[in-house]
């Protein structure tokens, strides 16, 4: 999927602490033109950025790569690649991949042309009479995903935006209508209670079926209907100094009947070196639940680990990703610090991310999940300003889920390194 | 034994109802209930139960003022009160489903009911 799916990146992470490669997909026909696109890639080894051109002759290996796990940056396509069927071809390659890069190379300089392949999609236009010039491939090659770049940061914090407003006003519907149907609800649930202790007392043999089936139902409309209101209660951020690990500790502790019962693992990797910093604990508490919670769920089997640390953001990962920037930026942080659950089930498969914050998506049963679990999660944490970011990991498969905060300068460093945990429950 | 009294102050008449129903199927209560805030105080004065479930939203007077009432008044001061309330879910209450305010217990509307029983029972019993 790679750049296919860019709404709220999921899989957009920065790679660490290799030189950065940008993977061009060069479907031109002629090898020779491929050597020559990739020497003038490599003019120089000026470029900290390291290109690898791959050709790929026809169109139907481009499709293949495109639908393939690994993820590409921009694609030089040849007009003729699929004569005469040219710009065709490229309004094919956009449907396919809405967001990558594409660059057309012609034969031919047109003015027409280039406006056509423009209309329908490519980024840039290049003709062949141009591709000896000194470095006005790799200009393009740049200039184009740099614009992509934007366009991205631009399209998710539209995203974010719509949800946060989405979110909003459903929080303001859900509070009227829960306070509404509590007491109607908490009526029959009274009355059960009631018509049940009759059951001894009454001849039909169903009856006392009846009252239980009755009562389970009535208490499950009560548990949606306070998870609505915890949902929308969006009043109490309660903000105080604290520190993160001791929350991942406390809500591990909350949760150990669940995690023992499923005989999950819980590794706990905590940077005793992580700043205190300002947050409402009592929602940290519960985005950590919710996230523990579903990796137990999403594991079902036994034996499964899920891994949960934090640790300080790194200067160097901080200044490779737009995202992390903006957020130290946006909160007038110096520091920057992370909360990562890892686990082992079998991630979200090509699920679009932002979908499952949606309230009420849920691919749970009916009683196991309301769906509201990743939107509380969204909403406490957009409250803090922070970020999340989930990855489908290999090895074993599972989901990774961070979470970034921001650490206002203010705030001062942690109590002695003996209070901290480094533990493996 | 003699039965408890017990009033009710809750504006939404058929879970007061409910709840009267409920707790003398228990066998131990007399039950009465108040659906006007704005009487809640002489009621409490004519009834003098041993024991009062006070709503915590009601239009006029809330569940808060007519506490305040009882306190200013030396008699009703005495008389034990739990707030059963549409406000707090089960999640907040997160240690023991029961919320501390001040002396003032809360419990959740939608608690499951034996688990309303169990705390009026430890109310009258002072253990709460
Ligand atoms: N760790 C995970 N691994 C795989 N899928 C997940 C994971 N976490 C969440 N999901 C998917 O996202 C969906 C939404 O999660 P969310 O927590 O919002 O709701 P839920 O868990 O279904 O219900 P609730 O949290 O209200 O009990 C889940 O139904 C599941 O399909
Ligand atoms: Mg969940």
């Amino acid at each position: 999927m790679g750049n296919t799916a860019p709404i709220f990146a999921a899989s957009m992470e920065c790679v660490e602490g290799r030189v950065p490669q940008i993977t061009v997909i060069c479907a031109v026909k002629a090898e020779e033109d491929c050597h020559s696109f990739q020497e003038q890639l490599d003019f120089g080894d000026s470029l900290p950025e390291h290109f690898r051109v791959i050709h790929m002759p026809d169109f139907e290996m481009v499709v293949e790569a495109l639908n393939s796990e690994t993820s590409y940056d921009v694609i030089l396509l040849d007009l003729l690649l699929d004569a005469p069927e040219g710009v065709d071809t490229l309004e094919n390659l956009r449907k396919l991949a809405p967001y990558l890069p594409i660059i057309v190379f012609s034969e031919v300089n047109d003015m027409d042309l280039a406006i056509d392949a423009l209309g329908r999609g490519a980024d840039d236009f290049l003709p062949r009479e141009y591709i000896d010039y000194p470095q006005l491939v790799a200009r393009s090659v740049f200039t184009v995903i740099e614009r992509r770049k934007q366009d991205l940061d631009k399209r998710v914090l539209q995203d974010q935006l719509i949800q946060a407003e989405k979110l909003d006003s459903l929080g303001r519907i859900a509070a009227g209508v829960a306070h509404e149907v509590k007491n109607p609800l908490a009526t029959v649930q009274m009355a059960m209670a009631y018509i049940s202790t009759l059951v001894p007392d009454v001849e039909d043999p169903q009856f006392g079926e009846a009252c239980e089936l009755a009562t389970t139902a009535i208490n499950r409309a009560s548990e949606i209907i306070s998870g609505m209101v915890d949902f929308s209660r969006n009043d109490c951020v309660a903000i105080k100094n604290g520190s993160l690990n001791d929350v991942v500790v406390k809500s591990v502790d909350l949760l150990r009947y669940e995690i023992n019962k499923n005989k999950t693992t819980v590794h706990l990797n905590l940077d005793p070196s992580l700043p205190a910093s300002e947050f409402d604990i009592g929602k940290m508490e519960q985005i950590l639940i919710n996230l523990i919670r579903n990796s137990i769920q999403a594991m079902q089997s036994c034996d499964k680990v899920i891994h949960l640390s934090t640790f300080v953001v790194s200067p160097e990962k901080r200044e490779n990703s737009p995202w992390l920037q903006e957020l130290a930026v946006k909160t007038g942080s110096a520091t920057l610090i992370a909360l990562e659950i890892r686990d082992e089930g079998p991630g979200i498969g090509d699920q679009k991310p932002a979908a499952l914050f949606e309230p009420f998506f849920t691919t749970k049963r009916i009683g196991e999940g309301t769906g509201l679990g990743l939107s509380v999660v969204m909403q406490i944490v957009s409250r803090h300003n922070g970020l999340i970011r989930l990855k489908n990991m290999k090895n074993p498969s599972g989901l990774r889920t961070r979470i970034y905060f921001g650490v206002p300068p203010v705030t001062t460093t942690l109590s002695p390194p003996e209070t901290q945990t480094l533990m493996k429950t | 034994m003699k039965k408890k009294s017990i009033l009710i102050i809750d504006d939404e008449a058929s879970f007061a109802r409910m709840t009267k129903i409920f707790l003398e199927g228990k066998g131990d209560y007399d039950v009465s209930y108040e659906t006007e805030s704005m009487k809640a105080v002489e009621t409490t004065r004519s009834t003098n139960p041993d024991l009062i479930l006070l709503d915590l939203v009601m239009p006029e007077l809330d569940g808060g003022d007519v506490l305040a009432r009882f306190n200013d008044d030396p008699v009703l001061k005495s008389i034990p009160v739990l707030f059963v309330t549409s406000m707090v879910s089960q999640d907040d209450t997160s240690d023991d489903s029961l919320v501390q305010s001040g002396d003032n217990i809360m419990i959740p509307k939608t608690s499951p009911p034996e688990f309303v029983h169990q705390c009026i029972q430890d109310k009258l019993a002072g253990v709460i």
